[in-house]
């Protein structure tokens, strides 16, 4: 090993353990004179670098901060599951909202029966004798017409379906037999349903290119031929 | 089902309380080196305790990806140097010169001999590529090759450097001890 490679190495690893190396501090007093001069630097070196202070009270600061932060992260997602109750809080309300409104919104059937029934006692008793033209003049706007007489015109007034102007007729059909109609414009998303009841009533229903026309008849009697009748009595043009 | 919440969730409060004791274990055992080095990484000691903080901040939430407590040195460095890396980026322009702060910081602390504020300073002089090899020997005393491995460097380009280092070193006191000779002459 010649002398710049055996400086070299020492330089490189002051405390070094290569047997080449002090192998050849052993055979030669000036080397091991380097070896010992350059252990004393290092040691200097070795002492200044570990003299700097280390902040007081460091260890704890980072196991404080780690704290903290684990802390927040914990509160930050107690924040992020109140937040998350409180979205599926309001999405359950907007649901039952929704879910609340959508019979009278777009379920004509039950706004038809929930109609009848509150209007019941008033159109049972009510004979207004209606002329057959006033009639169609009403149904008129409705591209509506009634094509035979009914035996009898009861009612035939403009109501308010979901603040929908709509049209409601009670007829006559056989002996004292009473039929219901509503002509209603079409909302938008309603579920069309071709037929419906309850436990008083049963309804039928069928769609114009504007309306929904649904005939409503009383349980107590039989009412699939007069309601048939009274569909084909009606006859929209559009 | 709730027996089992439970149990998890006992589970993951035992597994957080064994993090906390290695992280702990972690920080008492090598926060002052991981200070040192860092310190003589930036020559700041306030930019050197934020670094040092981040590094350990860092560590605790990938604490679990640490499989190897033996590897637990050379893994905080790592995240340290990435963080310095950062610190770089994010203040490439308000970074003030090196000598500038070598020679008048408090932080080369005035305690101490004089030999050894003059060595300070003269650690604190060399170029980063000849401190940062020299540090991770001096301080954590790496071999050679542990230090090519952090710093993804040729071993011979280490050594080379370690020399170099040292070198300086001994030029910078022998020039010193010459000047203050011909001063007292």
């Amino acid at each position: 090993m010649d002398d710049l490679e055996f400086r070299r190495k020492l330089y490189a690893e002051p405390y070094t353990s290569d047997e080449a190396i002090l192998g050849a501090a052993a055979d030669d007093p000036s080397k091991q004179q380097f070896i010992d001069e350059l252990k004393q630097l290092e040691n200097r070196i070795q002492s200044t670098v570990h003299a700097v202070p280390v902040p007081d009270g460091l260890a704890h600061k980072l196991i404080f901060r780690q704290s903290i932060e684990s802390h927040s992260k914990k509160q930050r997602r107690g924040r992020f599951h109140l937040a998350l109750a409180a979205s599926i809080a309001f999405v359950a309300g907007l649901t039952l909202t929704m879910v609340n409104q959508q019979p009278e919104k777009s379920d004509f059937a039950a706004i038809a029966l929930g109609h009848i029934h509150h209007e019941q006692e008033y159109t049972n008793s009510a004979n207004e004798h209606v002329d057959l033209n006033d009639v169609n003049a009403k149904l008129a706007s409705f591209g509506g017409e009634i094509k035979d007489d009914f035996s009898h015109i009861y009612f035939a007034n403009y109501c308010l379906f979901e603040k929908q102007k709509s049209l409601h007729l009670v007829v006559g059909g056989e002996g004292d037999d009473r039929y219901t109609v509503f002509i209603m414009p079409r909302g938008e998303n309603e579920d069309f349903v071709p037929s419906f009841e309850d436990e008083n009533f049963v309804g039928k229903a069928w769609q114009t290119k504007d309306a929904n026309v649904v005939v409503i008849s009383e349980k107590t009697h039989p009412y699939e031929k007069g309601m048939e009748k009274v569909k084909e009595n009606l006859v929209f043009s559009i | 089902m709730i027996l089992r919440k439970q149990n998890s969730s006992a589970s993951v409060s035992k597994n957080m309380a064994d993090k906390q004791k290695r992280y702990e274990a972690l920080v008492h055992a090598l926060h002052a080196d991981i200070y040192r080095y860092a310190f003589w990484l930036v020559k700041d000691k306030h930019i050197a305790e934020d670094i040092v903080q981040e590094t350990f901040l860092r560590a605790w939430k990938s604490l679990d990806s640490l499989n190897d407590e033996k590897a637990a040195k050379s893994w905080l460095i790592t995240i340290l140097r990435r963080e310095n890396a950062r610190r770089f980026e994010r203040k490439q322009f308000d970074l003030v010169d090196m000598d500038d702060v070598t020679l008048t910081d408090d932080d080369i602390s005035h305690e101490g001999k004089m030999e050894q504020r003059e060595l300070r300073r003269h650690i604190a002089s060399l170029s980063e590529e000849y401190r940062e090899p020299l540090m991770l020997q001096v301080i954590f005393g790496f071999s050679g090759e542990e230090i090519s491995e952090q710093l993804g460097l040729n071993k011979n380009t280490v050594m080379t450097r370690l020399f170099r280092a040292r070198n300086q070193l001994k030029d910078a006191i022998e020039q010193q001890s010459t000047t203050v000779e011909q001063a007292n002459g």
